[in-house]
């Protein structure tokens, strides 16, 4: 990988381990580290989506100059589709999230699975030490390493075969090790609960313009999430960190309500490629969104500019 | 199109395909941030494009109101040609 990638997520480690460390050493097991680092990461972005929701709520301000622009343009999608994104910067409005804080969130995720692997691994299971230890063994099953002894992935067998196990391994919530790869009943706990999470956070973070499919297709995706995540073999901790951040994403959705009230759904204009070409979209997602696609590309960018000019002074 | 440029767009489409369909709408512009990196790409070339692509995504934050704002409507490099697309 180039080193553009690989800088960044090395940066991140290195920010994060400190902090778990510290976590450790008050006396939290590292699986409370994690979560406890995880809220603070979260809590630490609250002020983005409070402004979110924020600007969702606004929505049923406009609502009826949009439904006039939706009578005006109910022939000419692309354009209600322009119209209706003028009118929202115009009223500094907007019922969608925004790519950036999605784009973030990836080189944290990737950070947390690298640092769980290997340096918070050699942490907990090797003071500090690469005890070169295969990924999906966890500490508990590592032998008390005698002095200097160094771990061999090769001949790991028959390195531990006959010694006393459970060496430095640390339990947290039946986890026996949260650095190495979650197994059986385990794996099963865990994927169960993180499905669940990640369901529960999208129903309640579902944007009052997604319709019947768009949902059933959110709610589906981690079910279609699990099929990736097997093979990538995720360090039990990963887990924790995702179904933390979906938990708080709940608790967090529930606190907005209770503040600031419902958000009331409105008739959007979504610009969901699928709408045009009803027909293909009932026969499944991969073939709806092929063909939305192809749709997109041949699409010429749409006629009615105008006005960009003067906007564009005051686009951020 | 040229090849790179093709390769360069291949991805996203990918995402757009695959990805995107399930997800709830994230993008506050129109057209949304992949099909900016898309149009950016083809009109502008791999560097040009990816850094308005690049550009787009960091504007697309909680704090900007979004609203319509095609790749011919940027202000960061001047326009070599006339665009094929205005």
């Amino acid at each position: 990988m180039p080193s553009a990638v690989i800088a960044p997520i090395q940066w991140l480690i290195e920010l994060f381990l400190p902090i778990l460390e510290f976590f450790h050493e008050i006396g939290l097991p590292w699986g409370v580290a994690i979560i406890v680092l995880t809220i603070c990461l979260r809590l630490a972005v609250l002020p983005l989506s409070v402004k979110s929701f924020k600007s969702m709520r606004g929505l049923q301000a406009i609502a009826p100059q949009m439904k006039a622009l939706q009578a005006k343009y109910k022939d000419d999608r692309p354009r209600l589709q322009q119209e209706t994104m003028k009118l929202y910067s115009q009223h500094k409005v907007n019922p969608f999230g925004s790519c950036l804080p999605i784009v973030v969130q990836i080189p944290f995720l990737i950070s947390f699975y690298y640092m769980l692997r290997t340096d918070l691994k050699f942490e907990i299971c090797g003071g500090g030490r690469d005890l070169g230890l295969p990924h999906d063994v966890g500490c508990g099953q590592v032998p008390n390493p005698p002095g200097d002894f160094i771990y061999n992935a090769q001949t790991f067998t028959s390195d531990i075969a006959g010694k006393t196990l459970g060496g430095f391994g640390e339990t947290f919530l039946g986890m026996h090790d949260i650095t190495a790869v979650a197994t059986g009943g385990l794996l099963i706990l865990l994927l169960v609960l993180y499905v669940g999470s990640q369901m529960a956070s999208s129903l309640v973070n579902m944007p009052p313009t997604a319709d019947k499919n768009q949902k059933r297709l959110m709610l589906a995706l981690p079910l279609v999430f699990v099929f990736f995540l097997i093979p990538i073999k995720p360090p039990a901790g990963l887990f924790l960190y995702w179904i933390t951040t979906n938990v708080f994403t709940l608790v967090q959705q529930w606190g907005l309500i209770q503040v600031y009230g419902h958000v009331k759904p409105v008739e959007v204009p979504e610009d969901e490629p699928e709408e045009p070409k009803k027909g293909s979209r009932s026969s499944g997602s991969g073939k709806a969104s092929g063909g939305a696609a192809t749709a997109t590309g041949a699409t010429p960018p749409p006629p009615p500019r105008k006005r960009k000019r003067k906007r564009s002074g005051r686009r951020r | 199109m040229h090849p790179l440029r093709s390769a360069v767009i291949a991805p996203i489409r990918l995402y757009q395909r695959l990805i995107s369909p399930a997800l709830p709408r994230s993008c506050k512009y129109e057209p949304t941030c992949s099909h900016y990196a898309v149009d950016a790409v083809r009109t502008e070339g791999v560097l040009r494009g990816l850094v308005l692509a690049t550009w787009r995504i960091l504007r697309c934050n909680p704090w900007s109101h979004g609203g319509y704002d095609p790749v011919s409507a940027q202000r960061l490099f001047r326009s070599r040609r006339s665009s094929p697309d205005s």
